[in-house]
């Protein structure tokens, strides 16, 4: 059963019921969360909010302004451990529960080095913070290149490898992108200093899912490592880098949800997806329609049954891995068929090519679980690139002479330094590109994508 | 282009004029190349059979394998497995070339006839397969084929 989620709004937090699922994933799973928007929104508010509901040892730094004794605290010498001690203060790190960092972006960069210990470790200069369990950020947007007047001056793009350390990118609304009832209550004048106060509903429902949370983690519910590694490759193909380390991030974070909404939702799944696209930090926007694509992916193979295979096969970029994937899974020749067929129909010519020209061979010999259909599929292609006989023609000025085709310098290169089969195997192949027409993006990468499917097919033999 | 030099009172004076012909020629290279039937090299895919029938014009080539099969005792194409043995490997397909022979079903032996349309039978264009079921149709029957051991690809 499904739970409508209404937590924020009693602690005097509007503008965020849209992301509110994922907002509660982020303080079941403990993760590091950021938020990013436009001044105003309340991105500070909402959480220093969250903290006082939760009941929390809470510090806000601004990272602009930070030093790093305001962090740690003053440095003395220890003589009776012959080290050095911190004198702490009420601001110091030490014993917090949640800290905010505000305005990560504007951060000197020797300091994002000691923010990024504090963030992926909870560790600062080497020391442990055992009792801090929230580490959350706040940035304004940045761009490349601060042409636009909407542009924050000094929000610098974010280290991406700091970015990667959190898991959920909240988006704070603005106003022109909030309901009516929202802006009123937005507008509201009471309110300002009153300390959050829900009656310990948040706090004691996140620790009733948090421990149902810890109950789950390691063996979530069916699909849903499906659906985070489905998603991953899916975004990675469409070239919006997402890391391994985020694979497991985007796996905890829909767990958390899942909870959080009391059953696996469509479309919290798609808005832990949204959330989880680092890119917005150093100032990469991607295209919603781009996540919508990897989520629908990602969904169908979490959903799918017994063909889910298929949807991992599609989902994934290397050809080599979609052979691997075949190869493991499909136990039925139509499906390897139907899998052949789609990817020849969607694949560029280049990539149908390169692939069907590695399996056709193997196809054919009865190696690979595919049906004469999908085999035929491959003969139809693989045969003009196994055997070419054909007439190229390029342009040459004048004033020159003993030029060659651009497409044959191109591919020699990447044909010139392998040996033995592998050379052979290669250099047929891009004569058969140039026969076809074919223009190769990256030759010596079509080339190592084929090498690694003939290899696979090698071992195949072996076994 | 042509360069003219106009010799002016005080200076030469170069102007280059576009002649409208063409700046560039085009180039043509052929290319020929193959892994199947390659038998030297570090591939080596062999051609193994080579396969091809040619029907009188105007003769349906189902109909007439079809009375050839009759004639020599059979009953269905199927049938033929037991007399011409044929190859238990699977191998890749492809077209003959244009012009390649053609045996002449008109002039040939049917023992000859019968075992060639059986290996044509268990073929598709790009496929042989002794374990599907011999199909005779009019593509079937008119390919002209050459087979080759693919295992040699993965060398």
């Amino acid at each position: 059963m499904s739970r409508s989620l209404k937590y924020l709004a009693p602690l005097g937090v509007y503008g965020f019921d849209n992301v509110e699922p994922v907002m509660l994933a982020a303080l079941v799973t403990e993760d590091p969360m950021l938020l990013i928007g436009q001044s105003g929104t309340g991105k500070t508010y909402l959480l220093n909010t969250i903290s006082e509901a939760l009941g929390l040892k809470h510090r806000h730094y601004n990272a602009s302004l930070i030093s790093f004794d305001d962090l740690v605290g003053f440095p003395y010498p220890d003589e009776a451990n012959g080290g050095v001690r911190f004198l702490e203060t009420p601001a110091t790190v030490w014993g917090a529960e949640s800290v905010l960092i505000d305005e990560i972006s504007r951060c000197k960069p020797e300091h994002q080095n000691r923010l990024f210990s504090l963030v992926h470790e909870r560790r600062i200069q080497g020391i442990a913070l055992p009792t801090l369990r929230y580490r959350w950020a706040a940035m304004n947007p940045c761009s490349g290149d601060q042409s636009s007047l909407d542009d924050f001056a000094g929000s610098e793009p974010l280290d991406p490898a700091l970015a990667d350390r959190f898991a959920l990118f909240i988006e704070a609304a603005d106003w022109q992108e909030l309901s009516d009832e929202t802006r009123s209550s937005i507008a509201q004048p009471g309110g300002e200093g009153r300390i959050a106060d829900d009656g310990g509903v948040l706090k004691a429902q996140i620790q009733v899912w948090r421990e149902d949370f810890l109950r789950q983690v390691d063996r979530p519910p069916a699909g849903m490592v499906e659906y985070a590694v489905a998603a991953t490759s899916a975004l990675n193909t469409a070239g919006v880098r997402i890391s391994p380390r985020r694979a497991r991030l985007i796996s905890r974070s829909l767990l958390a949800a899942t909870i959080a909404a009391g059953g696996t939702r469509e479309g919290v799944f798609g808005m832990v997806l949204q959330a989880s696209i680092p890119q917005p930090c150093w100032g990469v926007k991607v295209g919603t329609e781009v996540v919508a694509a990897a989520h629908r992916v990602a969904w169908e193979c979490a959903s799918a049954s017994g063909s889910s295979w298929i949807h991992r096969f599609h989902a994934e970029s290397a050809l080599a891995r979609k052979l691997a994937i075949l190869l493991a899974d499909c136990r039925d020749p139509d499906e390897g068929t139907q899998a052949v067929a789609q990817l020849i129909a969607g694949e560029s010519r280049e990539r149908a090519a390169a692939f069907a020209f590695a399996l056709y061979p193997a196809a054919a010999l009865g190696k690979l679980p595919i049906g004469p259909e999908g085999i035929n599929d491959l003969g139809r292609i693989a045969t003009k690139f196994l055997s070419t006989d054909g007439e190229i023609s390029w342009q040459e000025r004048l004033s020159q002479a003993g030029t060659q085709h651009p497409e044959f310098s191109r591919c020699a290169a990447a044909v010139e330094k392998l040996k033995g089969a592998r050379r052979e195997r290669a250099r047929q192949f891009f004569n058969g590109c140039l026969v076809e027409g074919l223009v190769v993006s990256a030759p010596a990468e079509l080339e190592a994508a084929i090498e690694s499917c003939v290899q696979r097919i090698r071992r195949l033999g072996a076994r | 282009m042509l360069r003219a030099t106009l010799l002016g009172e005080h200076q030469r004076l170069e102007r280059w004029a576009n002649t409208g012909g063409p700046a560039s020629r085009t180039r043509k290279m052929r290319i020929a190349s193959s892994l199947l039937g390659q038998e030297d090299g570090h591939i080596r895919c062999p051609r193994v059979i080579r396969l091809g029938l040619q029907f009188p014009e105007g003769v349906d080539p189902v109909a007439y394998a079809t009375t050839v099969l009759t004639d020599q005792g059979h009953s269905h194409p199927d049938d033929l497995r037991d007399r011409f043995a044929p190859p238990e490997r699977p191998y890749v397909c492809r077209a003959a070339p244009l012009g390649a022979p053609r045996l002449e079903v008109a002039n040939a032996k049917a023992e000859e006839v019968l075992r060639q349309a059986l290996l044509l039978g268990l073929c598709t264009a790009h496929r042989y397969d002794p374990l599907r079921a011999v199909l005779w149709t009019q593509a079937s029957l008119t390919r002209a084929l050459e087979l080759f051991d693919a295992e040699g690809f993965y060398a």
